[in-house]
Parts: C-alpha cells; sequence; structure tokens
C-alpha cells in the first residue's frame, strides 16, 4: 500500500481552563470574548494529533493538520505541528470566525480543503471543540465526504488498509474495524500530546503551509450557516453556600451530617 | 507580559527556537510538575522519574548535541549556551533537581559533542547511550572532593577520587566510597575524572553498568528530591581507551564551564518561582490593624523591591555566562581557564545570592516561608544543596587569586 | 406525510426492545412542545421487532410512530440507521426531531443531521417552540455562557441531556398509528468486535441519587476508598474530577464532567475538588451541592449550598460517623 496520508482537522479555542472571569459575555453582540487567555489547540485536537502520531510511528506516512479559523495563532499552530505532523493547510478568512460558523459550515469548509488538499485515507478530529462541546463536525465531515466514521476512540490502529479502533463507552469500549479511509473522532483516553523536541521546533518553521481562502474552496461561509445563535447570556451558577463551622474539622463534618439530616437531604 | 519578561534577559539573543523551546519547557513543566506537586509532594517514581523521563527523551534534551548522524539533533553550536541557559532556566523554575540532573547531561554534551570537537570514536561509544530508544540516561559526575584521604592526588585544592591504569585493553578504575554529584543510585553513565600515576589527570566516561561499579544505598539529603545520590566503590573497572574523553586541565575545565552555566540557569529559574510567589503573597497579604497589603507598605515593599533586584541581576549574570560561553572571544579569548574562572564567579555569586534572597524573603512571609504548601522551603533546600555540590567557596576564592594575582605556591 | 406537521422522537431501544428512561422524558418533552405550537407528537422506533415498543410509546403520547423493522436492526450500526431515520424524516416531515444526548445519540444524530442538511444543536437542556420553530438552549464555553439556537429551515434537530424533562407517563388508552417505513439497509462498512466492559463503581454514575467525586486534592488512589466509605452509606457513586482520572486514581468511566459524565443526582459532594469549568458544567443540575475544601476562596464554594471548610482528611470521618448514627447503621 502507498504511503498512509493521514489528516488531524483542529481548532483552536481560548484556553478551556480559563477561570469563568476570563470568559466575557457580551449578550449584545451574541459571542464569548475571551480575558487574558491564550488560544490554545482544542483539547481533544491534541488527542487526536497523538493519535495520529502513534499511528505514523508504528503504519509510517505523513501527517497534514487542517484548520478552519480567523486570526489563528502562529505559535499555537506552529507548536502543534512540532509535536509530529508533517505539513499544514489552513482556511482562514473574517468570514471564519467563531462567530460567523456553525458545525454545517465549518465541516462545509473542511470537505472542501479536504478535495482540494487530500485525498487522505485517514481523517481523525477531537471529538468535540472545548468552546461549542456540540460533536457535531467530525461525524458531518465524514457524512459529507461520504466516508465512514467512528466516533470517541480511545485508541487507534492502523494495518494495511484497515483500521482498528477501541470506542470508549460509559463502561467499557468497543472494538470497531473498518476498512481506509475512515474518519475517526477521538477522546482524551488515547493520551496526552506529546512535547516537540527541539529539532521538531526548529523543523516545523520549515514544514509546507498552505492557506486557502473560503472563495478559493468555492465556498461563501456565511450562506452555509443553518443553526444560529439568537440569545447568548451568562449563567447564574452561583448558590448561596451555608458555611458549616464546627470546634474541629472533625466536629464541622458532624454537624454538616446532621444539618443535611434536618434539611431532608439524606 | 509575561512576568517572568519583567526581568531583563538578552532576549534578542535567543534564536526563535530557543524561545519556543523554553515556552513549551515552561508549559510542560508548569502541567507535569508544578501543577502535580501539592499532591504528589517530592515523590520520586510519581513526579519526578516520569517529569526527567520526558524532558530528556521525549523532549530529547540528552540529544541535542550528538550528531544526527548518531540519532542527535546536532544542535553544537557554541551559541547552544543560550539554549542550554533557557531551558535550565524553566525547568528549574518547576523543580532545581530536575534541572541539576539536565544540567549534567548537557554539560557533558557540550564538552564532548560540541561542533569541531567530538571524536569520532568517543562519540560513537558514548551516543548510543543517549540517542538510541526511548530511555532517559542520567549522567553522574565524579568530581575532586574535599578530600579525606590524605595520600589522593589533589587537583586545585581538592582530591581526585578514583584513579586510573592505561593497558592495552583500555583503562582499569579503582576508587573506595566514591561521592558522585548526583544520582549514584540510579545514573546510566558517570563522567568520572581520573588521576594517573606520573601522568595527567583523565576525563573517563563510565557506562553505570560497567562490572566492578557497586553502589552504596541511598543516602538521606534534604534537597534535590529527583536526585537520589549514594557513594560508589570502583573495583577495577574496565572501560574501553576510547571513553577517555580528555586528557589534562583544558577539557575538564570547559566541561566544569558548561556544568555552571546549567546551574546557574538551574538558580535563576528558580528565583523566578521565588518571585511569584513573593509577588502572590504581597499582592494579598494584609498587614493587620493597617489594613494594607505588603506590597503597598513602604517597609514590607522596600524588602520585596530588593528581592527582586537580587532576582534581576542573577538572571542578568546567568545569560552573561551562556554569552561568554557562545563566544569566547569577544570577551578577550583567555583561553579555558578565563572562561572556567568567570563561570565559577557567576555561579558562586548567583548561589550565595540566591540564598540570600531566599532568607529575605522567607522573613516576609513568616510560617509561611517554611510550610510545605508555599514552596518557598523547597527551593531554599534545593539551592543550598546545589551549594554543596559546587564546591566549598572558600576553596573557589583560591581559584579567584590564582587567576587574579599570578599566585606561585597556592 | 402527516396531516400535521409533527415533533419526531427518536426512540432508543433496550435490547429487549422496549423504549428507554430518555426516550420517555423526550416524549414529556415533545408533548409539552407539542401541545403549545399545535403540532404533533411522533415517534420513530428502529428495531428487529418494534411492535411493543410502538405500543409503549404510543401509550406515552406519540399520535403517530413510525417504524423501521429487520434483522439488520439488531444492533446499532450508525450507517444503517441514518438510512433508515432518514427514510422516517422523510415521510413523517417534521419540524422538529429529538434525540436522547446519549452516547448512541452522540453518534447518531450529527450524521443524521447532515444527511439531512438541517441544523442540529447537541446536548440541549431545554427547548422550546418560538413562533413555530424549535429554540434549543446549550451551555457553551464550558458552560460559561447559554446559547439559544433556532434553525433556518426544516427541520431542526435537538439531543436532549438525559434528565432535562419530566418523563412522560404511559396511558394504555391513548390510540395513535403505526406507520411502517420500507429501507433498504446499505451494506455495513463498520463492524463491531463486541462490547469489553470495565469495573467501575457499584452505582452507575447517571443514575445515582448520590454521588461522591474526589480532586486532586486528595492526593492519591486510597483517598478514594474513603469517599467510597461514604458513598456506600448514602447509596451512591464515587466520582472525580478530571485530575485524579488522569494520574490514575480512579478509573476514567467515572469522570465527572463536561469531558465526562453530565450528571444531576439529587446530593453531589464535591471533596477536595476546586471547581474548574469543565467540572462544574458537568454538576450544575445536581439539586443540593456539599463542598469540602481547605481552602475558604476555592471556586466549588461559590457553586455550593452547604461547604466545610478543613482537611478532607479531618472533615471526612465526622461526616461518615454521624450519617451512620443518623442512618442507624
Amino acid at each position: 500500500m502507498a504511503e498512509l496520508n493521514i489528516l488531524v482537522c483542529v481548532k483552536q479555542v481560548p484556553d478551556p481552563e480559563g477561570p469563568p472571569s476570563a470568559f466575557e459575555v457580551d449578550s449584545a453582540a451574541r459571542k464569548v470574548t475571551p480575558k487574558g487567555i491564550p488560544p490554545v489547540l482544542s483539547p481533544f485536537d491534541e488527542n487526536a494529533l497523538e493519535a495520529a502520531i502513534r499511528v505514523k510511528e508504528a503504519a509510517g506516512g505523513s501527517i497534514t493538520m487542517l484548520s478552519v479559523g480567523n486570526n489563528l495563532s502562529k505559535a499555537v499552530m506552529l507548536k502543534a505541528l512540532a509535536s509530529g505532523a508533517d505539513r499544514l493547510v489552513t482556511v482562514e478568512d473574517p468570514s471564519c470566525d467563531q462567530e460567523g460558523l456553525d458545525a454545517f459550515a465549518t465541516a462545509s469548509l473542511l470537505a472542501a480543503a479536504v478535495r482540494k488538499a487530500g485525498p487522505f485515507d485517514l481523517i481523525l478530529t477531537g471529538r468535540q471543540a472545548a468552546d461549542t462541546n456540540a460533536g457535531q463536525v467530525g461525524l458531518g465531515l465524514a457524512q459529507l465526504l461520504s466516508i465512514p466514521a467512528v466516533s470517541v476512540a480511545g485508541k487507534v490502529e492502523v494495518n494495511g488498509g484497515t483500521a482498528r479502533v477501541e470506542t470508549v463507552l460509559p463502561d467499557g469500549y468497543e472494538v470497531v474495524e473498518a476498512s481506509l479511509p475512515l474518519l475517526v473522532t477521538v477522546s482524551h483516553e488515547v493520551g496526552d500530546l506529546r512535547y516537540p523536541s527541539l529539532m521538531a521546533i526548529k523543523k516545523a518553521k520549515t514544514l509546507p503551509m498552505e492557506t486557502f481562502k473560503p472563495a478559493d474552496l468555492g465556498m461563501e461561509p456565511g450562506s452555509l450557516v443553518i443553526n444560529e445563535i439568537t440569545e447568548l447570556t451568562a449563567p447564574n451558577r452561583e448558590r448561596r453556600c451555608r458555611l458549616v463551622e464546627g470546634e474541629s474539622p472533625e466536629d464541622a463534618g458532624a454537624k454538616l451530617a446532621a444539618l443535611l439530616k434536618e434539611d431532608k437531604i439524606i | 507580559m509575561s512576568d517572568q519578561d519583567l526581568f531583563a534577559y538578552p532576549r534578542g539573543r535567543l534564536h526563535a527556537a530557543d524561545k519556543d523551546l523554553a515556552a513549551s519547557l515552561q508549559a510542560m513543566v508548569q502541567k507535569e510538575v508544578m501543577d502535580k506537586r501539592l499532591e504528589l509532594k517530592e515523590d520520586y517514581d510519581g513526579l519526578l522519574a516520569p517529569s526527567l523521563a520526558r524532558l530528556m527523551a521525549e523532549v530529547g534534551l540528552q540529544k541535542m548535541f550528538w550528531p544526527e548522524k548518531l540519532g542527535g539533533e546536532e544542535h553544537n553550536e557554541p551559541e547552544a549556551a543560550y539554549t542550554v541557559a533557557a531551558a535550565l532556566e524553566q525547568i528549574g523554575r518547576a523543580d532545581v533537581g530536575l534541572a541539576f540532573l539536565a544540567a549534567h547531561s548537557l554539560a557533558l554534551q557540550a564538552a564532548v559533542a560540541a561542533k569541531g570537537s567530538c571524536r569520532e570514536e568517543l562519540c560513537a561509544a558514548v551516543a548510543p547511550l543517549f540517542c538510541e530508544g526511548n530511555r532517559p540516561l542520567i549522567v553522574s559526575f565524579v568530581l575532586p572532593a574535599m578530600s579525606q584521604d590524605g595520600g589522593a592526588p589533589e587537583w586545585r585544592g581538592k582530591g581526585i577520587q578514583v584513579r586510573a591504569k592505561s593497558g592495552p585493553e583500555g583503562w582499569t578504575l579503582s576508587g573506595k566510597a566514591v561521592r558522585p554529584t548526583c544520582s549514584g543510585a540510579d545514573a546510566g553513565l558517570f563522567g568520572v575524572l581520573c588521576a594517573v600515576d606520573g601522568e595527567e589527570p583523565a576525563f573517563i566516561l563510565v557506562p553505570g553498568d560497567s562490572h566492578g561499579i557497586s553502589r552504596e544505598k541511598e543516602f538521606l539529603k534534604t534537597g534535590l528530591a529527583a536526585s537520589r545520590n549514594a557513594d560508589l566503590d570502583f573495583e577495577g573497572v574496565k572501560v574501553p581507551a576510547a571513553n577517555c574523553a580528555w586528557r589534562g586541565e583544558e577539557g575538564f575545565l570547559n566541561l566544569l564551564s558548561w556544568f555552571y552555566l546549567g546551574l546557574a540557569a538551574a538558580g535563576s529559574g528558580a528565583l523566578l518561582a521565588v518571585y511569584e510567589i513573593i509577588k502572590e503573597w504581597g499582592d494579598n497579604r494584609v498587614i493587620k490593624g493597617r489594613g494594607q497589603v505588603f506590597k503597598e507598605n513602604p517597609l514590607t515593599a522596600a524588602l520585596m523591591g530588593e528581592i527582586a533586584k537580587e532576582i534581576a541581576v542573577d538572571r542578568l549574570l546567568a545569560y552573561n555566562l551562556a554569552d561568554i560561553l557562545s563566544d569566547p572571544q569577544a570577551y578577550g579569548d583567555d583561553g579555558p581557564l578565563a572562561v572556567f574562572t568567570s563561570a565559577l564567579m557567576l555561579v558562586h555569586h548567583i548561589y550565595v545570592s540566591a540564598e540570600y534572597t531566599i532568607h529575605r524573603t522567607m522573613e516576609l512571609m513568616a510560617s509561611a516561608g517554611y510550610a510545605r504548601e508555599w514552596q518557598l522551603e523547597r527551593y531554599w533546600r534545593d539551592l543550598k544543596t546545589v551549594q554543596c555540590y559546587l564546591g566549598a567557596y572558600e576553596l573557589a576564592k583560591h581559584d579567584f587569586a590564582r587567576r587574579f594575582y599570578h599566585t606561585k605556591t597556592l | 406525510m402527516a396531516e400535521k406537521e409533527g415533533i419526531l422522537v427518536i426512540a432508543e431501544l433496550s435490547p429487549a426492545g422496549a423504549p428507554d428512561a430518555v426516550t420517555l422524558e423526550l416524549l414529556g418533552l415533545g408533548a409539552r412542545l407539542a401541545a403549545s405550537s399545535g403540532k404533533q407528537l411522533q415517534a420513530a422506533a428502529v428495531g428487529i421487532d418494534t411492535a411493543s415498543a410502538a405500543a409503549t410509546l404510543i401509550a406515552s403520547g406519540a399520535a403517530a410512530v413510525f417504524t423501521v423493522e429487520g434483522s439488520a436492526y439488531a444492533a446499532y450500526d450508525p450507517d444503517l440507521h441514518v438510512t433508515a431515520l432518514e427514510k422516517v424524516v422523510e415521510e413523517a416531515g417534521p419540524s422538529a426531531v429529538l434525540v436522547g444526548n446519549t452516547t448512541v445519540g452522540q453518534d447518531l444524530v450529527p450524521r443524521l443531521a447532515f444527511a439531512l442538511k438541517a441544523g442540529l444543536t447537541t446536548d440541549a437542556v431545554s427547548l422550546e417552540m418560538k413562533g413555530g420553530a424549535l429554540a434549543s438552549t446549550k451551555p457553551v464555553y464550558g458552560g460559561n455562557a447559554m446559547a439559544v439556537f433556532v434553525s433556518r429551515g426544516k427541520p431542526a434537530l435537538a439531543s436532549v441531556r438525559p434528565g432535562a424533562g419530566d418523563p412522560a407517563k404511559p396511558d394504555a388508552s391513548r390510540t395513535g398509528e403505526t406507520v411502517k417505513v420500507d429501507v433498504e439497509a446499505p451494506s455495513p462498512r463498520l463492524s463491531f468486535g463486541g462490547k469489553v466492559l470495565e469495573e467501575g463503581g457499584d452505582v452507575r454514575l447517571e443514575e445515582a441519587r448520590v454521588i461522591v467525586s474526589g480532586g486532586r486534592g486528595l492526593g492519591g488512589a486510597e483517598g478514594f476508598e474513603q469517599l467510597r466509605e461514604l458513598a456506600r452509606l448514602l447509596g451512591g457513586a464515587v466520582g472525580a474530577s478530571r485530575p485524579p482520572v488522569d494520574a490514575g486514581w480512579w478509573p476514567s468511566t467515572q469522570q465527572v464532567g463536561i469531558t465526562g459524565k453530565i450528571v444531576s443526582p439529587e446530593v453531589y459532594v464535591a471533596v477536595a475538588i476546586s471547581g474548574s469549568s469543565q467540572h462544574l458544567s458537568g454538576i450544575s443540575d445536581s439539586r443540593v451541592i456539599v463542598a469540602i475544601n481547605k481552602d475558604p476562596e476555592a471556586y466549588i464554594f461559590k457553586v455550593s449550598d452547604y461547604g466545610v471548610v478543613g482537611e478532607w482528611q479531618q472533615v471526612l470521618p465526622g461526616l461518615s460517623s454521624r450519617i451512620r448514627e443518623i442512618l442507624g447503621v
């Protein structure tokens, strides 16, 4: 079989580990503005890249990283490339801003980019992005490309023209096999993305990089959107906490039990 | 601007890749070490050994200088001194012990595999230990020490711990109760300065699994948990002739200069962590009765200011040493002894200052200063332990005197 | 096409062929939406034999049930199920399609939406009909914002978080029509090698009335043994935030949070958990949240109903022994 062409689709998001105060909700503009937190690769996409690197280590091949967005951070993309990818393709434009796209528009742009930059034997994505947590784009992309897909993988292996995937279930896992080409959405059980070596960091800057505009792909993102945000609000999660004190921590624990009983909670 | 950048350093002299590596290491140690140490404390197997493995084998610090054809990264120009400084500073910020171990490996690589100086036979013999497989290799040194053995041959006022004999089959090393600089229990390669009867000392590389090395039980120490140190016995340890890195002083002085660069950078990094600790304290701690936070009170602010000054100067000094090693010509090219003396002065200066700075910080933080949760006391223990391995300051002063006063018999 | 536009609930069937608890919740929600917009409540069932499922769905409020039957549908295969449901949606022509945000639902509904080129909101926590269109609310940015989505065009799809609505109460006197839909099943592209079950807690997190969870501050796997004791006393399950799972102290199947299980127990006890956004989004539907943390500034106290500031090693024994007294065990 010819060299395995692996594609990893990644999304840049504001660091999801940021504190709640870092996400400023603008209800009028229906957008969330991150304050003082850096952009990062969506964590499950990092796992997808790690899965790709492991497949490449075991079966050979090359890894292309693909991202759609606006103002993509060069540092974020280079760092990811340095971890073990061979090539970067981006679709960048103001119209590809997070607010301007829904899952259908994003997957349509990705599909067009895949047709232009492909073909690919194995496409990996994160199971869901850390900002919307929707989990649509990966499976949707497979649908648009008319290739089979397996979701929420904890392990991905390729042997010849066949992939073996362990999908994560609430109480275990299931083994699924399919012929390539195949799309797999990846979960964190795969393992953390490795850190790049100095040599890889140096090399990343010299790797081939291509940028397309939506127009180059014959696309107009705004017209592809099906699902729109009509309202955006900051939730009030705060509750009034009754702090229980005692003569000692043990005593406070005992008093808590008594209070829970009194309030008919236990 | 990150808080670290408040402390000036010659960032324009760093290559983009150095900065990217430093940023990646900063993120890595934050996640792998700093975020986990509250619950894992200083656990060797749970926290430090896995982190060391990732740094050395995965990020590949142990491959940095070796030639590409031997599996290395061939990042071996003198300018790599900046890479070493930037990397070890970030690691030292998280854990001085990890940086201490990495400094051993990088110094040995710089001394043995620098561009133009890599002896093919030696590199071929040793590079595979660093570059093959993905196993972390811990490098340790056996350096001259304050001698108890009156008969030990001296090197600059200290006793050489191991004797070596050259024969047709290579070198044979012997030494009892030898104390290495780190990881006597775990090291995979020892760089040993050996006395040779009637000849110049030899610096010999000894794989940790060589026949005739026995390792004593790990001894207790208060700092540097990443290094499980133990004394060694060398009983007729045989290594091939190619394992002798060099004879005489020059190569050894060069090795020590790079080693001191690593320790200087680790110290600077630890002080950046100290800054973060005192900043959090000074931002939040209210002086009872006055309703003032520490940083707004004239007295405590002055102390905090002095702490920042010490840290700022130490960081500049550490990078100045990198600059010297990256381009000795610019400093007059007075030879390895001149560079060594500068390195020794700078590293001692930084560690004396670091001790002073942490003492001042502890005063401000009262009992929190030595409470484990605030981490300050750990940097204090670690830096003081590194100071022990730097060697006695009094003897170092003699080294300074030798150069500056042209002494004849000292 | 049916006479009235419908709200179509896609049933998830148990191995025995019965609609599961989430399906009944969807029917409850769907009935409310249908009533408020003058639409018809419909259901779809795909399986080997859907007769008894159809009866239950009708008893639970569906005016029409669309069924696809065949031995090919014995187990869930996304390609086969999507093809079948695409045909059902074509026949039924609903204005809204509801699916449970379960393991199967999460895998199925994006494929179905893209096959239909229809708008989809996943993990919706509340639904409403606005001007005849479905408006779905879901948390975004780790729960730091709530967004309402409306689709351009029809149908609009939503996968609904389990526990978001009250289940429909079956009433055997209800009547409705069953419409058999003939579908030619495509040949399978995926081969399923069987499930491997891993040992988790004693009680499933999603079904637990009480959950006791531990965080990074527990310091190790041993800490979880103590949580297990408290959970056993309260008849609950033991969960964990992400750090202990990453550290291998507790199985990843028991992780609570937006990247693990989203739970809605009566009582959630957070021990040594500081409260990251990811974790909080997974527990915000809990009725009562109790926090034990040594840091009085920990964010978890802001979102809790009861709290004790103290070392968990000391607070927990006091709590457990008193509960033992109260419960008389």
